[in-house]
């Protein structure tokens, strides 16, 4: 089976310094993967590798097995179209309402109305929310609706990967065992591929497949949660024991 | 086994399929495509671009039921090329170039239309029923037509989805083909089920409509009404947050250890000291201008005193502060608003409040004081590079020297020219201060707020200056003559 993501000897690089060498790991076609590593360790800049906003210095990242830089911009463009990114944050337009927001990916594909609104209402709902937020600018919504506008944004394409940085991220833990519900229910319906950079390990754990550790500038560890909480590294072992005992 | 007529019918990009493909010509005229390479670049890029009737081998149907399947066929088969020859006959793609990119390369969406040996219809979708191959606004829509129009001959026929990769877009697009009236046999996996099931239950959501009931030829009329109220409104709110300062000003007075005085050396140098370049550069250009036309215009006449009259009068009073005005309002005014503007979106203007402090006392008051400050100063600066390149443009124009009509400037012109011009840049400095402070605490929480109100505060602040600049030369028209 093809993966849907790889990374090969991948270092990574900020301001010219490498903040990350040696990634290697594999998503398949289905999987949930979770990246994980402390503040500042290049998480979400490996993120923007992987949607070619930025080169890698060394190594080789394949979306749907190809090679994302060395494409020509229109395929490219293309192969983007395929893949749902949630930004931290949401990274919503705050000119727009939250239908704008949502129904842009789909005007970008030039599609008409008709078939532009009905699309915006069922990945508002896919996304846990009431079609009423439809008409309100990001300004007049809590946090935690503003992630899902951004998740509902993600979806709107129907999406074959998805992409989240730290999705639960200022969530209250009600929010965001909402949250996860809404993606394991799309995971288990559509069978999207999902790479998810979280701290929220009790997510990680109802949501993943498989964890990838990054930290001290590489890939620390990998595997299934259960089996890296047995894991004999002591960087591995503080890494899930802080985490478990930090309340919810 | 079942006897069966298929009618295939393929849309979006996609790799040439194999095996099935039997080309088929009965009517003599074209009909179905006959060629390989032609059925490539069909398939690329035309939806119904190819329709064939095939028969499977070993049929043992009725002659009866055979002519009908025929005929059926023989009808798709010469709409489809007909349309095909009619509106894609130029469009072909290069395959070469699917096979180079692969990435482009969606499996396309096909539907038969199956008559079993017992008579009885089915419609089976094959390939890709998802927004990537159906998003093609064009490819859509002749999708739909013709999709609309097999449905309808066959009412009564089942839909097997079985053999199709299909998402919540082609679930909408046979929902929509479909209509009122869903196939009554329904063959579909439980995950396409569950695609079905989740637009039943999807509430339909308000939108806003941006529809304006207002007539076209009233509309700029409502524009003028509207941008003149906006206007007014905020020349009135400006005054108060005048009246404010005043009392900041009078309080710090009394209080001078309060003054937050790091904060407007801070805005002294970003709005002063920064700004002395372009400010000298601008006042020499506009100096030349004034002396070289003057000393055109005088070149014959032996009116020195008055040549240097004009260029002193006209600097001083009026495009010293005029220039150093502009200059600022676009330079710092513009600065002043997009900065309080991004602290109020990013919430920093309540973070103080929460701290205690009057963000308007820590925020609006140092930046008024500096530009009430700096302003003067300014059109000093400006005068002095105004001047100079005035009087040096005359006595080039005029061939003479150029110290004799300096040493001439200040028993010329008289010396409350300069304190005029002084004074109206002081004014402008609390103008454009007030303007920018008020637009930028008036700016909402989203990216477009903020360019409008960083352009009004420039328009506003230049159209006020103007103004007032106008007001004094009729209120001045006897001082300094």
């Amino acid at each position: 089976m093809e993966p849907v993501v790889s990374f090969k000897d991948v270092e990574v690089d900020y301001d010219g310094k490498p903040i990350l060498t040696g990634i290697g790991f594999d998503v398949l076609p289905g999987e949930s993967v979770g990246l994980v590593g402390a503040s500042g360790s290049g998480k979400t800049t490996l993120l923007r590798h992987l949607i070619g906003l930025n080169q890698p210095a060394h190594g080789e990242i394949r979306i749907f097995g190809e090679h994302l830089n060395q494409l020509p911009h229109l395929t490219r463009l293309h192969l983007r179209q395929r893949i749902g990114v949630l930004f931290q944050g949401g990274a919503l337009f705050s000119s727009l309402t939250v239908f704008e927001n949502v129904a842009l990916p789909l005007r970008e594909r030039a599609l008409r109305d008709p078939w532009i609104q009905p699309m915006v209402c069922l990945a508002l709902s896919l996304a846990g929310l009431p079609p009423e937020v439809a008409p309100r600018v990001p300004s007049e919504l809590s946090g935690g609706m503003v992630t899902r506008v951004a998740l509902a944004r993600s979806l709107v394409i129907e999406p074959e990967l998805l992409l989240l940085d730290e999705p639960t991220s200022g969530l209250d833990p009600i929010v965001s065992d909402a949250f996860i519900a809404v993606l394991l229910n799309l995971q288990k319906n559509l069978g999207i591929t999902v790479l998810i950079i979280s701290h929220d390990i009790r997510a990680l754990k109802r949501l993943c497949h498989r964890v990838v550790i990054v930290g001290e500038g590489r890939l620390l560890a990998e595997g299934r949660i259960d089996s890296l909480q047995q894991s004999r590294d002591p960087r591995v072992r503080t890494f899930f024991r802080l985490d478990e005992d930090t309340p919810p | 086994m079942a006897t069966q007529t298929t009618v295939n019918c393929v849309s979006g990009p996609g790799q040439p399929r194999t095996g099935r493909w039997t080309p088929h010509r009965r009517d003599g005229t074209g009909g179905a495509l006959a060629t390989r390479s032609r059925q490539i670049k069909h398939m690329c890029h035309e939806p119904f671009a190819l329709a064939t009737a095939e028969r499977s081998s070993g049929s043992t149907g009725s002659p009866v039921l055979w002519a009908a399947l025929l005929s059926f066929a023989d009808v798709r088969a010469r709409e489809t090329s007909r349309i095909f020859q009619k509106r894609y006959h130029l469009k072909a793609c290069d395959p070469s170039k699917v096979a180079r990119e692969p990435s482009h390369v969606m499996p396309e969406s096909s539907l038969s239309a199956t008559i079993h040996a017992n008579g009885s219809r089915e419609i089976i979708l094959g390939g890709s029923w998802t927004l990537k191959v159906l998003c093609d606004r064009k490819r859509l829509e002749s999708l739909e037509k013709q999709i609309g129009l097999l449905a309808s001959q066959h009412r009564e026929a089942s839909w097997n989805l079985e053999g199709a990769s299909l998402d919540h877009f082609g679930a909408l697009v046979l929902r929509r083909i479909w209509g009122q009236a869903p196939p009554a046999t329904l063959i579909r996996t439980p995950a396409q089920a569950s695609l079905f099931e989740r637009w039943e239950h999807t509430p339909p959501c308000p939108v806003e409509s941006t529809e304006d009931s207002i007539g076209f030829w009233l509309k700029p009329a409502r524009w003028v009404f509207e941008t003149l109220t906006e206007t007014v409104e905020t020349i009135g709110l400006v005054i108060l947050l005048f009246a404010k300062f005043l009392r900041q000003f009078l309080e710090s007075l009394v209080r001078p250890q309060k003054v937050p005085w790091a904060e407007i050396s801070r805005e002294i140098y970003e709005i002063g000291v920064k700004g002395l370049g372009i400010v000298a550069l601008v006042g020499t250009l506009i100096g030349i201008v004034i002396g070289y036309l003057a000393g055109l215009q005088l070149q014959g006449f032996a009116l020195r005193s008055f040549l240097v009259f004009i260029i002193g009068v006209s600097v001083l009073r009026e495009l010293g502060p005029m220039l150093a005005a502009i200059l600022v309002a676009g330079r710092s005014g513009s600065a002043i608003t997009a900065e309080l503007g991004v602290m109020k979106i990013r919430g920093e203007i309540d973070a103080l409040r929460a701290m205690g402090v009057d963000p308007a006392y820590r925020l609006l008051f140092p930046r008024l004081v500096a530009l009430m400050i700096v302003m003067p100063l300014l059109v000093g600066w400006s005068d002095c590079f105004g001047l100079a390149s005035g009087i040096g443009a005359a006595a080039l124009t005029l061939h003479t020297s150029f110290f004799p009509l300096l040493y001439a400037l200040p028993h010329i012109v008289p010396i409350v020219n300069l304190w005029l011009g002084v004074l109206k840049g002081l004014c402008f400095g609390l103008i454009i201060g007030l303007v920018a402070t008020h637009l930028g605490w008036e700016v909402r929480a989203d990216a477009g707020s903020l360019g409008q109100e960083t352009t009004r505060s420039v328009v506003l602040a230049i159209t006020l200056v103007i103004a007032l600049d106008a007001l004094a030369a009729v209120l001045f028209q006897h001082i300094g003559f």
